[in-house]
């Protein structure tokens, strides 16, 4: 009823009322002005440590995921590398009739669908070391120790089919990393699985095969 | 006076809603990250249970496809309910200070069998080496589980032992700040009413600029901790306490500028009244 009875009233009051209402609001701005200053003179380095550790923990979702693989013929590179976790060739063994999909990545769930490689290492063709693996059982490299010097394992890809003949084999343990040297002017493929692979239970060792790049 | 009596209730009302902030703040995260009903039924909305689950699945699958056994060696060992009730256990455990333990003798008494079993149709001679070896596999299975409910042991102890104390002190702090805030508003109302819709389109504008700061300067949904798991569930957690900010703080604000408003309008109504009344009388 009292609000209503203003517009009764001379125009002095409404402009009273706004010019009030104002004061109150530009108040309110310069006191939250103040009020964030005051935090960021208190606490702004530590703010700042707070978002740069969400940063350290986050996964750059920027970047754009190239499927195709692009591989520069003359400088033995690749230009766009695939996604991680796609399949991008295939590996063949004939002499043990070995024939597996080859993903890129080394992660569980790639494993569980064929064999992996290493993403910290070179890819065929690239000219340096190749690392891939693969797990014993029956599905995959069961057959894997059976192989001999000299015999041949294929690596066809989207990119090219590369050829590569084997040389040596070593049973290495698992932690023993310094067995799967990375040759930045050699190509060498290096394709391990669990072993033994006829036993049960827990396996501390790896069978790794060595194989160096032949022309096709 | 009169200006002296708007400036003191204008500095209170900078106080109360400085009160208010850090109040809304202590209640939304008394009710989210503090609340282990709350977090349950996060992890339960989040699939966290599930996600959990398939994380060991795939993890011990790996031990196992390179162990030479059979898959139905590895049937109904771990369920997706024995992971919800040891998850669970493990929160109830954090939020009251109480040692953490994660058993695991119902898995290992399955797989136990399940090996057993095995061997037998298999009609396999178990040397003392593979023995051992089967001894390791069950080992690093159980370590596999229990590592992904827990991940670390000494880290959980550590958050349980303060966990607790926070809780406290937070309830505590709530308390005198809500005290504190109602004391200060009934001073504002006493002195000048619209300053106390100041106060509360002060907090109101403060909750709106965390969220769009927060939105600008914080990847929040690129957040990976742990395991895609459990930074789903906290990115969603953290995403829901700014969402309850925001609408607080809209809430606030719309409620600031309606006593500012109505105050504003009441009081000089009631001046002009009173101007209007001598004015008579004279």
């Amino acid at each position: 009823m009292q609000l209503l009875n203003i517009k009764n009233t001379k125009d002095p009051v409404k402009w009273k009322i706004i010019e009030a209402i104002i004061i109150d609001i530009i108040v309110a701005f310069i006191s939250i002005i103040i009020i964030i200053s005051a935090i960021k003179i208190l606490f702004g380095k530590q703010i700042k440590t707070a978002i740069n550790y969400v940063d350290m923990v986050s996964i750059n979702t920027d970047n754009k995921i190239i499927k195709d693989i692009k591989f520069d013929e003359e400088t033995k590179t690749i230009i766009t590398y695939p996604e991680y976790g796609t399949r991008y060739g295939n590996i063949k063994i004939d002499s043990l009739n070995i024939a597996l999909p080859l993903y890129y990545g080394d992660k569980l769930s790639i494993l569980k669908n064929g064999v992996g490689q290493s993403s910290g290492a070179y890819f065929p063709g690239e000219g340096g070391s190749i690392i891939c693996m693969g797990h014993n059982n029956k599905t995959f490299l069961y057959d894997l120790p059976n192989i001999k010097t000299n015999e041949i394992i294929e690596i066809n890809t989207t990119y090219g089919d590369f050829k590569y003949q084997v040389y040596e084999t070593k049973i290495v343990n698992m932690y023993d990393v310094d067995e799967l040297p990375i040759q930045h002017d050699e190509e060498i493929l290096m394709l391990y699985t669990c072993y033994p692979v006829d036993t049960l239970g827990n396996k501390k060792d790896r069978f790794v095969v060595y194989a160096k790049k032949i022309d096709n | 006076m009169a200006i002296a009596k708007k400036i003191i209730s204008y500095i209170l009302a900078i106080v109360f809603s400085i009160c208010v902030i850090i109040a809304v703040l202590l209640i939304c995260i008394n009710n989210s990250l503090f609340s282990k009903t709350y977090i349950k039924k996060e992890l339960r909305n989040t699939d966290y249970y599930y996600y959990v689950y398939s994380i060991i699945e795939e993890s011990c699958n790996n031990t196992f496809l390179q162990s030479g056994f059979e898959s139905k060696v590895f049937d109904n060992v771990i369920t997706e309910k024995e992971v919800q009730e040891d998850i669970d256990n493990l929160i109830d455990c954090l939020y009251d200070n109480k040692k953490v333990d994660i058993s695991t003798d119902s898995i290992k008494q399955t797989l136990n069998e399940n090996i057993q079993k095995e061997i037998e149709e298999r009609n396999y001679v178990v040397s003392e080496e593979t023995q051992s070896d089967i001894n390791e596999f069950v080992n690093t299975i159980l370590d596999t589980y229990k590592n992904h409910i827990i991940y670390s042991q000494e880290v959980v102890d550590q958050i349980s032992q303060y966990l607790k104390k926070v809780t406290d002190i937070a309830k505590i702090a709530m308390i005198v700040l809500s005290v504190t805030t109602l004391v200060l508003a009934v001073i504002i109302f006493i002195l000048n009413r619209p300053s106390l819709g100041v106060g509360l389109f002060i907090s109101g504008i403060f909750f709106i600029i965390v969220k769009v700061y927060s939105g600008v300067n914080v990847a929040i949904n690129n957040v990976l901790i742990l395991n895609w798991a459990f930074s789903k569930t906290m990115t969603y957690i953290l995403n829901q306490l700014l969402k309850n900010l925001f609408t607080t703080g809209i809430m606030l604000t719309i409620a600031g500028i309606i006593i500012i408003i109505v105050e504003e309008i009441a009081k000089i109504y009631k001046l002009n009244q009173k101007s209007l009344e001598k004015k008579s009388k004279i």
